[in-house]
């Protein structure tokens, strides 16, 4: 090398260090916005508060809400929700499907076009062959919208949602236990709590805001215990000071066990459970304590060991830790919700609070995590699902409907008294022609539905008319839209979200939506009033006409929440129910006398769980029941799915962030270092998965995170739909599939 | 003919430099064996074009971890680390096409006001300081055990 | 030879006391301050001790950490 090219070289090194440096770039400062709008995060059912920072009309920042619970602290999806708004393929004006193509149509064409092929079903197959699938992200408004549009108007229970496919077995499991739904803490209970049991949940990664809380809450007293049970070593058992492996499968031997262990070490706490339990066996018999203790003979935590891999001597420790800490809580989520027996393991988590006395102080709750947003809040609370009606009512019960006929205005005795069809239940119809119109909000579930290859054949019926309200233009399920309309986005319209922690909290409007799009409470309203439904039950001028009907029809019910009016909820960051009253600031901890406004001041015991007749909360004795397709001989290893923190469910919305983007582009699959090795894989080598149901080529990435026999595919990614390899079993009591566990094989291509 | 002495020192001259090429042949090898096997589960073969490649597009953390070791290493022992608060949140992706401005040394205002404005405001309301949190604070080892407004000068001692 | 393109980024206020104990090593040739916190450096030596020569200047009290912005191993045999 000469001279000269060295000092050109030289140079070149310098100056690639001085524009690295760049000059920092101002791009969305504090002082460049014109306002700041509160809202709720488009994502996860932690709820966090955001503040949308708005100038000249476009969305140029957002950062987390200091008063609401989050602190003004997101997670990365949070942090960078604002391209998200702005996406090239938003769907901008209604399209109908001509010739095989979606083509752009006017209002009136489409919403017209839509009620004709309603009104014609309801005509010649009656109000059972219409239906809605709608989503825990809808705004409140929206469900209870469509509950009242579908079972008051067309009588047609067939409402169902996502909800259905991730909570459905946390609502059967309180339901059972405690008579009512939703959790009886708050995320307050983390900043007491002395020993957290999270089993079934990846919470650094599914709800990072509250895995920061607990890990702080670690950070401020190092004697708090976190116990992390996950047949996967995540990112959340870095901070757990026992993680528990266990065959995929085998939750309820270990929960069983674990009071087995709780008993005979004389942890448990009769005086708690001789005054506020009821025992009850599978066949709902009510039986004693010993009873109880003779069914635990058959969960010893040598018989749990032999079945789930996990060494006696974990499960006492676990056991005891939970028993002796001061204060309790238990968090999770998928893992034990989306099995054929969720249902079950809910009660078995919520037997071990019952058992312990381990309830209703500060820190001592059992906390199911909800995952979306607006699952709580629009769905569950609202009634949106085939077999509810709001506040917890239900439509088999003849006293609830009559009591929803008044509220609504609607004769007595015209709601349709049987349930409608779950979801699974649902696309089954579809698939057989018995429904032939179906209205779809803010899911999509060609891509999200489990064992999809058969109801994406379902939906691609030339006799089953699908009419889509999706924002996003790259959804799966467009290919099989009929028509579809397009929907105000997030913060384009004013509504709530409800999180997991029973906390309501006001989205504001903070900019106009683009194009033609319309809030979807009005597009529904339209298509209401056209099909032919009583312009009186769809009288509303906006969401908050909605809100305050919804307030009033929770106001009889445990739900009350008739204090959160819309004035508070723009003044506050959200509001706790129950909440009676417009003085009542909100409530932390339910069913115990002082805390919960549904307890008289003078009622003679402390604690009251008023769900159930007895005023006693439940300990089921639920037997040991594995998943509905073990692995065998043919298909050895379990094939596990879930998420990764970078995105969110279908990836409509995440994958117009570059940067997440980048972060997780294409799907792989996870294998455990010593199946590989086994099995002559390499990281990033091609292997071919292969399920009773289909398969797929996914490159491998070797690591420590399963346990060997485990495999994991997060499902984000429409090219590599890993749901055409999953399973539609469900569980019998909450109709929630089993997406956590199925028999795959798998072999390097 | 050869002075006897001239023949032997030569002979013993290059035993030494023949040995010593060897081990540092020999240590040179094993360092990138150890370097090559180190992290068998990151792929980072695409090295210089890694964001035009998208197939080999991860976290940065992947492939960070070999080229600036030290850094991903102390952001990951870190609470940023821990939170899964990822190096791109902060400083957007070095192809300029990301979502969040491109920047070694990141604007507060952009980036960490959105999760950490209340802190920011208080510090200015409280002390007038400017937001330059980096001056204590260092953004990427900001551990689990210190206390986070422990300002230190030497990476020794704490002062 | 490997000719690097080093970015030391110090604590504020340390970077004159930095580049003056950088300039003692005869490998590295500074090219200026910028903002009191950072420091060109283009490095000179072989890539074969990069790593070691870089790890010194690391090891400086006020140093927070160095960027190598661009190297180049052209004349290396």
């Amino acid at each position: 090398m000469n001279v000269s090219r060295r000092d050109f070289l030289r140079t070149t090194a310098a100056a690639s260090a001085f524009i690295a440096m760049g000059v920092p770039f101002s791009w969305a400062a504090q002082d460049t916005t014109d306002k700041w709008v509160k809202g709720v995060c488009r994502f996860c059912g932690t709820g966090c508060g955001v503040m949308v920072g708005v100038k000249d009309g476009k969305v140029v920042q957002v950062k987390g809400d200091p008063n609401n619970h989050n602190e003004g602290f997101l997670c990365l999806k949070g942090a960078l929700m604002v391209p998200i708004i702005y996406a090239k393929d938003r769907v901008t004006q209604p399209l109908i499907r001509k010739n095989g193509k979606l083509t752009p149509a006017s209002w009136d064409e489409a919403l017209n076009f839509t009620a004709e092929k309603f009104k014609q079903a309801i005509k010649t197959d009656g109000p059972g062959s219409v239906a809605y699938y709608g989503s825990g992200q809808a705004l409140t408004e929206e469900t209870y919208l469509v509950s009242k549009i579908w079972k008051a108007g067309l009588k047609s229970n067939n409402v169902e949602g996502n909800p259905r496919l991730c909570m459905a077995s946390a609502v059967g499991g309180y339901v059972t236990t405690f008579g009512k739904d939703e959790p009886c803490g708050s995320y307050d209970d983390i900043d007491a709590a002395t020993c957290f049991f999270i089993i079934g949940s990846n919470t650094s990664e599914c709800h990072p805001i509250l895995f920061k809380r607990i890990a702080k809450r670690k950070q401020s007293d190092p004697n708090v215990k976190i116990i992390v049970v996950d047949p996967r070593k995540t990112n959340t058992a870095r901070i757990a000071d026992l993680h528990v492996s266990f065959k995929p499968g085998t939750d309820l031997a270990i929960l069983n066990a674990m009071a087995y262990h709780i008993i005979d070490e004389e942890l448990d706490n009769p005086r708690f459970h001789s005054k506020y339990v009821t025992f009850m066996d599978n066949e709902k018999n009510k039986l004693t304590f010993d009873d109880y203790c003779k069914f635990l003979q058959d969960y010893t935590p040598e018989k749990a060991e032999e079945i789930s891999g996990v060494p006696a001597a974990t499960i006492r420790k676990m056991a005891t830790w939970f028993a002796e800490s001061s204060a309790t809580m238990s968090l999770w989520c998928m893992g034990l919700n989306q099995r054929i027996r969720g249902v079950w393991a809910n009660n078995l988590t919520s037997n071990l609070h019952l058992l312990t006395g381990q309830i209703g102080k500060p820190g001592a709750t059992p906390f199911s995590l909800t995952g979306q947003p607006n699952a709580c809040g629009g769905v569950r609370d609202t009634g949106g699902l085939s077999h509810l009606l709001p506040a917890g009512r239900l439509i088999a019960n003849k006293a609830h409907r009559n009591e929803m006929e008044t509220l609504w205005g609607i004769p007595q005795d015209s709601i349709h008294p049987k349930p409608g069809l779950h979801t699974v239940a649902l696309f089954d119809a579809m698939g057989e022609g018995k429904v032939k119109a179906i209205v779809m909000l803010c899911t999509n579930p060609a891509h999200s539905l489990p064992n999809v290859n058969k109801h994406r054949k379902a939906l691609a019926r030339e006799d089953t008319f699908v009419c889509l309200i999706e924002a996003f233009a790259d959804a799966e399920t467009m290919k099989f839209a009929d028509v579809v309309l397009p929907p105000a986005f997030w913060c384009e319209r004013e509504g709530v979200y409800g999180c997991s922690e029973r906390r309501y909290a006001l989205i504001s409007k903070a900019i106009e939506p683009p194009g033609e799009c319309r809030e979807s409470i009005h597009i529904l309203i339209d298509l209401a009033k056209r099909i032919g439904v009583d312009p009186k039950l769809v009288d509303f001028k906006n969401s908050e006409d909605i809100w305050n009907e919804w307030r009033k029809v929770s106001q009889p019910t445990p739900y009350n929440f008739f204090g959160i009016t819309r004035d508070r909820l723009r003044k506050s960051s959200g509001i706790k129910w129950p909440c009676p009253t417009e003085d009542h600031p909100g409530t932390n901890i339910r069913y115990v006398r002082g805390k919960d406004p549904n307890i008289p001041a003078d009622h003679p015991d402390k604690y009251f769980f008023y769900g159930k007749p007895d005023g006693r909360a439940v300990i089921w004795f639920r037997p040991y029941k594995g998943a509905a397709e073990e692995p065998d001989v043919q298909y050895p290893f379990v094939l596990t799915t879930g998420r990764v923190i970078d995105h969110w469910h279908t990836g409509t919305m995440t994958m117009k962030v570059p940067e997440l983007k980048k972060s997780f582009p294409s799907a792989y699959v996870e294998v455990n270092n010593d199946d590989a090795k086994r099995l002559g894989i390499n990281n990033g080598d091609q292997i071919k998965l292969v399920t009773r149901r289909d398969e797929m080529d996914l490159p491998a990435r070797v690591s420590d995170v399963c346990r060997p026999g485990l495999i994991f595919v997060p499902f984000h990614y429409a090219d590599k739909l890993i749901n055409k390899l999953t399973l539609d079993a469900f569980d019998p009591g909450s109709k929630q599939p089993e997406y956590k566990i199925c028999a795959v094989k798998i072999q390097k291509v | 003919m050869t002075d006897k002495s001239t023949i032997s020192s030569k002979k013993r001259s290059k035993p030494w430099i023949f040995y010593g090429s060897t081990i540092f042949f020999v240590i040179a090898i094993s360092f990138y064996g150890y370097y090559q096997s180190a992290f068998p589960e990151t792929r980072c073969e695409y090295g210089m074009p890694h964001l035009e490649s998208p197939d080999s597009a991860s976290d940065c953390y992947d492939c960070h971890i070999k080229s600036t070791p030290k850094i991903a290493q102390d952001w990951y022992e870190s609470k940023h680390g821990v939170m899964l608060v990822k190096c791109f949140v902060c400083h957007g992706q070095p192809d300029g096409k990301g979502s969040v401005p491109y920047a070694v040394d990141p604007d507060v205002n952009a980036t960490c006001r959105k999760c950490h404005d209340p802190s920011i405001k208080m510090m200015e309301d409280k002390y007038g300081l400017e937001p330059k949190c980096n001056d204590c604070h260092p953004f990427h080892n900001n551990s689990l055990h210190h206390e986070a407004y422990v300002k230190t000068k030497s990476k020794k001692t704490i002062d | 030879m490997a000719i690097a393109g080093l970015m030391v980024h110090t604590l504020q206020g340390a970077a004159e006391e930095v580049e003056q104990k950088i300039k003692k090593m005869d490998t590295m040739t500074s090219y200026g301050i910028h903002k009191d916190e950072f420091i060109v450096i283009v490095a000179e030596v072989h890539s074969k001790q990069i790593t070691q020569e870089v790890k010194k200047i690391e090891e400086i009290d006020g140093v927070l950490t160095i960027y190598t912005t661009y190297v180049t191993v052209e004349d290396e045999d």
